[in-house]
């Protein structure tokens, strides 16, 4: 090979004569398929991608077990060229549906191997199969080096190892988890001495939690509404926490009770529905809160205005408020109003906002209720800046007029605009053996990446799509008379506009 | 040409002046330049009166940075920002690669995030010939060693 040329050439390389923290940020976005292809262009290359610190183990697009096993060899043979290297990141997506019963032997493989190289942040997202357990190994508790576990079951039964011992686990986060540990929060407690962020999202299971803890800052709940049962008494005494999210949403609020000690706590968010009993503690840090209650109320509406109004109390000093309530008013204002929620009503409730500088109000139905609580602000929250008012377009410009009337005690400046739609940020989507719809029709403009999988059942007809987008498109499906689960069809589909 | 997006509307704003490897100066609101890590600690360091000097950046790729550290800073909305970004990377493969190299070195980690992913959508979805040829990238291996490398990662290729 004449030596010169080669220099020109590498002088060229626009990938690997970068620093390699940096090639590696490029690689990281790279599938393990893309990686296999990556490495046959240069030895610098292989030698790059063997090295990368973050690995994402994704089988759930090899769908046949002759493609599967051809992946997980693949992975068995980079994996055991990295011994020792530095890992910080390793996700792993696996489908045991249908599955090899070998295979969680190989991702419990991973998952040591994971551990043996000192991993930072492990992700786990399993598809279990029917009435199976996925037994979370204790090594990863006693792993010193893991700093981070999010676990994603899809809704699978997660048992959790019993221990003694204490773990280095900062973040822990699980969702779509079922587990029958009625002491999941004295386990996270006892065992996870330095954790400052828990997340549990559609965690099924667990009735009352209980969680105590010095170190926690964050803490987000996403309880799942279909059961009566989940999440029904939930108690939190962390002095450090400072952020707290709540999505709680039931049909009945009858023993559903939220008690709080969290002197320092700075945000506080609750959406969903409003429970029996709030025993909040005192508050005095909070900054900003932000409520949001939907949903129906099965209990006389006295009652949870009344819980309300507990709430508010607590929340006296923050100086940033949202307030956007779909449950007042939308039922029956007419009643809420007999029940006298009139200025007269908060004036009489003892209720200073002192430190209020913004507050968010939407206006539900006709208003009427917020337009009491914004005058009573206006009247009394003697240093608010910026009132913010969501009216739908709906409304009359009555409202705008009696508000921006009325005698404020502040210099405070109301703005009203329309609500904003949650619009979520959707850039993949993944449709993996979905029954029972027969028409998709979709419609985004920031979904990037389009996956659809196993057409066999025939139950997909039509799909739709409609994204400006979208780049990438697949599409797996076996044969319309077989059932074999082997990919016949793949279609690729640029959408590049 | 530089800072030709700063606005001189607000009185109070402080502007730092960047130079770059070949002597170019270029006026960058403060706000804006402190997006940048380097930039940040060298005017703690005291440099915020005088020049602060960035021998690793040549004028051609300074400029292009600070179009993205003004824009950046402008209070645009995330949709437009989206849309500018789209076009910002939109380009060959030797102004990325100084970009990537002077978001580095200036310690912008937002901008060598979405400048990694710029690189990496070009690799998807092509041969290992195709790559290479997109980034000069030379074939050192032997016809041996690459047929080896090939039948151990065919699943890849089918």
């Amino acid at each position: 090979m004449d030596s010169a040329n080669k220099s020109q050439f590498c002088d060229k390389d626009r990938i690997s004569n970068l620093p390699v923290h940096v090639a590696h940020h490029i690689l990281s976005f790279l599938t393990m398929e893309e990686l296999a292809r990556m490495c046959l262009t240069s030895k610098k290359h292989r030698e790059l991608c063997i090295s990368i610190p973050f690995l994402t183990i994704n089988g759930i697009p090899y769908r046949s077990s002759a493609k599967r096993a051809q992946f997980i060899n693949f992975i068995d043979r980079f994996l055991s060229l990295r011994n020792g290297m530095e890992t910080r990141q390793v996700t792993i997506c696996w489908s045991f549906k249908n599955g090899n019963s070998d295979d969680e032997y190989r991702v419990l493989t991973w998952l040591n191997h994971a551990i043996g190289c000192n991993v930072k942040l492990l992700e786990l997202e399993l598809v279990l199969d029917e009435d199976a357990v996925f037994f979370l190994p204790l090594g990863v508790f006693h792993c010193d080096s893991l700093m981070e576990l999010k676990v994603n079951l899809n809704g699978g039964v997660l048992k959790l190892p019993s221990t003694d011992g204490i773990c280095n686990i900062q973040s822990l986060s699980l969702r779509g988890v079922q587990t029958f540990d009625q002491n999941f929060g004295e386990w996270v407690s006892s065992l996870c001495k330095q954790l400052k962020l828990l997340s549990l999202a559609h965690v099924h299971g667990i009735t009352d939690i209980s969680i105590e803890s010095s170190s926690l800052q964050d803490l987000t709940i996403i309880a799942p509404s279909t059961s009566q049962n989940d999440f029904c008494r939930i108690t939190i005494s962390a002095e450090m926490l400072k952020k707290m999210r709540l999505d709680w949403r039931f049909n009945s609020s009858i023993g559903k009770s939220l008690k709080i000690y969290a002197p320092n706590l700075v945000t506080f968010s609750l959406y969903g529905s409003i429970a029996s009993s709030y025993c909040l503690g005192n508050l005095k840090h909070l900054l900003y809160a932000s409520f949001k209650f939907y949903g129906p109320v099965n209990t006389n509406e006295l009652s949870s205005s009344q819980n309300i109004l507990e709430l508010l109390q607590c929340i006296c000093t923050v100086k940033c408020l949202s307030l956007q309530d779909s449950t007042i008013t939308s039922r029956n204002p007419r009643s809420f109003e007999a029940y006298g929620f009139t200025r007269g009503y908060w004036e009489s409730q003892n209720l200073v906002f002192h430190q209020l500088k913004a507050a968010v109000i939407e206006l539900c139905n006709k208003g009427v209720n917020e337009l009491e609580f914004i005058k009573f602000l206006l009247k009394h929250a003697t240093v608010l800046e910026k009132l913010t008012v969501f009216d739908p377009p709906c409304f009359s410009s009555e409202i705008s007029k009696v508000i921006n009337d009325y005698e404020k005690v502040s210099s405070a400046e109301v703005v009203f605009a329309p609500k904003p739609s949650n619009t979520l940020q959707l850039r993949q989507l993944y449709l993996d053996h979905i029954l029972g719809i027969n028409d998709i029709s979709i419609k985004s403009s920031p979904l990037q990446e389009m996956t659809i999988i196993d057409l066999s059942s025939g139950d997909l007809c039509n799909i739709r799509v409609s994204a400006v987008m979208l780049k990438w498109m697949e599409c797996y499906g076996a044969t319309s008379e077989g059932h074999s689960a082997c990919p016949c069809s793949i279609l690729f589909i640029s959408f590049q506009i | 040409m530089a800072s030709s997006e700063s606005t001189t509307t607000s009185t109070t704003t402080k502007v730092l002046r960047l130079k770059s490897s070949d002597n170019e100066i270029f006026g960058v609101e403060e706000k804006a330049a402190l997006q940048s890590e380097t930039i940040k600690s060298l005017a703690e360091d005291g440099y915020s009166e005088d020049v602060i000097p960035l021998f690793n950046v040549e004028k051609k790729t300074l400029a292009k940075i600070v179009e993205w550290l003004n824009k950046h800073a402008s209070g645009s909305s995330k949709e437009e920002l989206k849309r500018w970004d789209a076009d910002f990377v939109d380009v060959d493969k030797d102004v990325l690669y100084d970009l990537l190299l002077a978001s580095n070195y200036l310690n912008i980690e937002v901008l060598l995030h979405q400048l990694a992913q710029k690189v990496a959508d070009m690799i998807k979805g092509k041969k290992p010939e195709e790559i290479r040829q997109l980034f000069g990238i030379k074939n050192d291996f032997t016809p041996e060693e690459e047929a080896e490398i090939r039948r151990e990662n065919a699943w890849a290729f089918e």
